[in-house]
C-alpha cells in the first residue's frame, strides 16, 4: 500500500467520523435555538474546555505559528507570551459575561452589550463588527484548511473542493447539532491536534537532530541571531512584542467565536458573584 | 457583578510583568537550561507558573463573601 493510499484513507476516515459525531451530537435532542447557540446552558466543565480549547487552535496552531517560527524566528515567542495572558484576563471577564447571560438568557456577543450598555446601536454595531472581521479569519483558516489537505493528501485532493466539501460538512452538522456538533467535534479534534503536535514536536527534531536540546544548540551554532528579538526581521523587536502580547491578551475576547462558548456552562466560577 | 479584590488583581499582574514587560531582561539565548535557550525556558516556565497565580487569585476571589443579588446593570 503506498503513502498516497494511506492519506487518502486517513483524511477520508478523520473527516467521516468528525462529522458523524458532529451530527450525532445533535440528535435526541428537541432542538430550539436555546439548545442550539448554548446548549440549553447545561455544558460540564470537561465539555465547555474542549469547547474553548476547540474555537482557539485552529489551523493558525499548525501552519501560522510554525511557519512564522521557520521564517522570522523569536518573534514567534510572542504566542507562547499572549496564550497565558489572555486567560488571565478571562479569569477577570468571562464569568461576568457568564453571569449576564445566564440572568439575561443570552445567545449571542451583540445581546451582552444589548443589557450591558443598553444599547442597541452599540450592539449593532458590536455585531456589525464582529461579522466583517470574521469573514478575513475564515478566509485564512478555509485556505489554511485547504493547504493542509492538499499537502496532506499528496495532491491528490486539490484545495479548491476541500475547502468546498469541509465548508458544506461543517454548516450541515452546526444546522443540525448548534454548539453541541462543535462541541463535540473539539473532543476529536483536540485530541488529534495534541497528538500530532506532540508527536510532530518530539519526533522531528530527534529524527533530524538526535533530540530538541541538540537541535537547539545547532541553531545556537548556525543562526544565533535568529533565537532572540527580532529574529530574522528589522522591526519586531522589545516595544514590538509588549505592545503585540498586551493587544492580544487583552483584545483576545473581543472575538465573538471566544466569548459566546462562556454561554453555556452549567455552574458558576467565583468572580461571578454566586457563591461556590 | 462586583469587581475582583486587589489581592486578585495584583496576582494576575505578575504574570503580565514576567512574560510581557520584561522582555528586555530575559531575551537572550544563555544560559541555556533543559536545552532550551533562555527566552524559550522562560516563557515555557510561565506557562506553568502562570496557572499557579491565577490558582491564587482563585483563592483570594473565594474566599470573599459574596453579593448573593449583584446589580448586573453596572450599579453598585
Amino acid at each position: 500500500m503506498n503513502s498516497n493510499v494511506v492519506a487518502l484513507a486517513s483524511i477520508s476516515i478523520i473527516v467521516s467520523v468528525g462529522a458523524s459525531i458532529g451530527f450525532y451530537a445533535g440528535t435526541r435532542r428537541k432542538m430550539d435555538l436555546e439548545q442550539w447557540t448554548v446548549g440549553d446552558r447545561g455544558f460540564g466543565m470537561f465539555l465547555i474546555w474542549l469547547l474553548m480549547a476547540g474555537e482557539v487552535y485552529t489551523t493558525f496552531t499548525f501552519l501560522g505559528a510554525s511557519g512564522w517560527a521557520y521564517s522570522k524566528g523569536a518573534p514567534v515567542l510572542y504566542i507562547l507570551g499572549y496564550q497565558p495572558l489572555m486567560y488571565v484576563v478571562s479569569f477577570f471577564i468571562l464569568p461576568q459575561v457568564w453571569e449576564v447571560g445566564k440572568k439575561f438568557r443570552l445567545q449571542t456577543q451583540a445581546d451582552f452589550f444589548t443589557v450591558r450598555y443598553q444599547s442597541k446601536y452599540l450592539a449593532a454595531f458590536v455585531a456589525l463588527v464582529g461579522i466583517i472581521f470574521i469573514i478575513p479569519y475564515l478566509q485564512l483558516q478555509l485556505s489554511g484548511l485547504g493547504m493542509i489537505v492538499e499537502v496532506a493528501s499528496y495532491g491528490a485532493i486539490h484545495r479548491t473542493p476541500a475547502m468546498i466539501i469541509s465548508f458544506l460538512i461543517v454548516a450541515a452538522f452546526v444546522l443540525t447539532s448548534g454548539i453541541r456538533g462543535i462541541a463535540w467535534v473539539s473532543v476529536l479534534k483536540d485530541l488529534l491536534l495534541l497528538f500530532s503536535a506532540v508527536f510532530v514536536g518530539v519526533a522531528i527534531p530527534y529524527v533530524y537532530f538526535g533530540g530538541i536540546g541538540p537541535m537547539f544548540a545547532e541553531l545556537v551554532r548556525i543562526r544565533p541571531v535568529h533565537l532572540v528579538l527580532p529574529g530574522a526581521t528589522t522591526n519586531l523587536g522589545h516595544s514590538w512584542y509588549i505592545s503585540t502580547v498586551l493587544l492580544v491578551a487583552v483584545g483576545f475576547y473581543m472575538w465573538p467565536q471566544f466569548s459566546v462558548p462562556v454561554f453555556p456552562r452549567r455552574v458558576a466560577t467565583p468572580c461571578a458573584a454566586t457563591p461556590s | 457583578m462586583r469587581k475582583p479584590s486587589i489581592g486578585a488583581i495584583l496576582l494576575a499582574l505578575i504574570p503580565f510583568v514576567a512574560s510581557c514587560f520584561s522582555v528586555s531582561l530575559w531575551d537572550r539565548i544563555d544560559p541555556m537550561i533543559l536545552g532550551l535557550p533562555f527566552n524559550f525556558f522562560w516563557l515555557i516556565a510561565w506557562l506553568l507558573l502562570t496557572p499557579l497565580c491565577m490558582w491564587g487569585a482563585y483563592r483570594v476571589e473565594v474566599r470573599r463573601p459574596g453579593d448573593p443579588h449583584p446589580g448586573v446593570d453596572g450599579t453598585p
